[in-house]
């Protein structure tokens, strides 16, 4: 084996630990966001692919991870949408992939914008002070700030409806 | 942490518990799942894995011409077309609908500094410029871009870089598309052009905003032109990059204020700055939408933003409100404001 080779393996076996350790959460993050296994597995994989390209230069491989898990559900989010919506006219029945519901809030939070979601998910779920949601979802603290503040004004709405 | 807090921190940590497991590590993990899909599905999965074979083969395309100029032979600084410019490909239009009349909310603002803008099969838009508090020790003056039906978003008018968004309008289910928005376009522009090649679609901004049926969100591209072709400013990854580049020294400290504080100093500016308006000449009636008939608006505004600012900053001091940074400490307050960093 070439030194190269040897590297390429290192760093192949490395990544995989770090899949393994991390798996579990980026899956119920995705979860979180989208509440569809597939697209959960589909954003999971993108970003974990995102992760590999650069598993080797990467300083902090956990923060990486949420800003390509965030911009994966983005991206499939979007992507999701109007596929939805132009396979709606063609067949209703076939498009119910969203798992059964779980409850009014968890359903109040699905209904929110993506990114209000995001924010929410980032700070009541993984904790993460609006600082590095910020840095996650490659935004302004207070662009953050503003999200949280529109979500939970939303969420005490639904509630209270 | 609030009661809601709980709540969802509560239904979050629930729902996760009902994710899938995560598959073993694959780098095909796509393939195989499109081939070992069930018919029921198969529909939607293999849709989505066509539009994003479709989208690579596009992104390919693009990227091959994404360094052609996005128009017909602009002109450059040194050499500027003396004739009258209009970039190529198709207009996108937007229409200028007049001063906003009313906002949802309390934002406060003149109707001198806000338009209403008409978008082809999209809600409207509002552009006003307004202030807020976002619980620091200073209030801020900021632009505000919503769309009717919901979403929007408020940035600093200092704002170094391009203020850029893209709307939630397909999740909002308003509209067929969502909107990548510019909202602080350069005074001199003309035009805008966004995206390139084929695809480029261009407009007239009104009141510095531009809108056009989002792309490529966050990694567009978009290139502001005056009348006669010269690039005036533009938006592209590396721009934003560089505009998002935080500054070390200038982490803001927040206020430890309860939400009921909070919520009293955000009454104390905006009524601060309708006295002021008021006294300036300006009638609000029941909207916080001011008119404000002849005179300096602008340096009324800025007379009262100032009001409304001193204001808040005397109200934090003679309420003994100590500041914190919301990345080290956490808030004493029971019922923080701002909540987060707990």
């Amino acid at each position: 084996m070439t030194t190269e080779n040897a590297i390429q393996v290192a760093a192949a076996t490395s990544f995989e630990a770090f899949y393994d350790q991390h798996k579990t959460w980026a899956m119920r993050f995705a979860w979180l966001m989208v509440r569809d296994a597939t697209l959960a597995e589909d954003i999971v994989h993108d970003a974990f692919t995102k992760v590999l390209e650069r598993f080797d230069s990467l300083t902090n491989p956990s923060a990486y991870l949420r800003s390509t898990l965030t911009n994966a559900v983005y991206e499939r989010s979007r992507r999701s949408s109007r596929e939805e919506r132009r396979l709606r006219l063609v067949s209703a029945s076939e498009l119910s992939h969203a798992e059964q519901p779980s409850g009014g809030l968890m359903d109040a939070i699905s209904r929110l914008p993506v990114r209000q979601r995001t924010a929410v998910v980032l700070r009541y779920w993984v904790d993460l002070p609006v600082a590095e949601i910020a840095e996650a979802m490659n935004t302004r603290p207070g662009t953050v700030k503003s999200w949280l503040s529109r979500a939970s004004t939303q969420l005490r709405k639904e509630l209270e409806q | 942490m609030s009661n809601l807090a709980y709540q969802v921190k509560a239904a979050l940590e629930a729902e996760a518990e009902r994710a899938p497991e995560a598959p073993p590590w694959s780098p095909t993990r796509r393939t195989q799942v499109m081939a070992n899909e069930s018919s029921s599905r198969s529909g939607w999965i293999y849709a989505t894995g066509v539009a994003a074979t479709a989208a690579s083969v596009i992104g390919l395309l693009v990227l091959a011409v994404r360094d052609a100029p996005p128009v017909d032979d602009p002109a450059t600084a040194s050499n500027p077309v003396a004739s009258a410019w209009i970039p190529s490909g198709e207009q996108f239009r937007l229409d200028d609908l007049g001063p906003v009349e009313s906002l949802e909310g309390e934002s406060v603002t003149l109707s001198a500094l806000s338009r209403r803008i008409g978008v082809e099969d999209h809600p409207a838009l509002s552009i006003y410029t307004s202030i807020g508090y976002t619980g620091e020790a200073s209030i801020v003056e900021w632009r505000c871009l919503e769309s009717d039906g919901g979403g929007g978003g408020c940035a600093s008018v200092d704002l170094p870089g391009p203020d850029i968004g893209v709307t939630s309008s397909i999740d909002n289910g308003i509209a067929g598309f969502d909107l990548w928005t510019w909202s602080n376009v350069p005074v001199d522009a003309a035009y805008v052009v966004y995206d390139d090649g084929d695809d480029a679609r261009w407009q007239t901004p009104v009141f510095g905003v531009a809108a056009f049926p989002n792309v490529d969100g966050f990694e567009s591209v978009a290139v502001a032109y005056n009348n006669e072709g010269v690039e005036v400013g533009r938006v592209d990854p590396v721009v934003l990059e560089a505009a998002q580049q935080p500054d070390p020294n200038s982490r803001p400290l927040t206020a430890d204020l309860e939400q009921s504080q909070g919520a009293e100093v955000q009454e104390l500016m905006n009524q601060t700055a309708i006295d002021c308006l008021t006294r300036h000449g300006a009638t609000f009636g029941t909207e916080s939408v001011g008119q404000l008939p002849g005179g300096d608006t602008n340096a009324s505004w800025d007379e009262c933003v100032s009001e409304a600012g001193t204001a808040v900053e005397e109200w934090l001091t003679a309420n003994g409100i100590s500041f914190f940074d919301p990345v080290t400490d956490s808030p004493e307050a029971d019922e923080p404001y701002i909540k987060f960093g707990d």
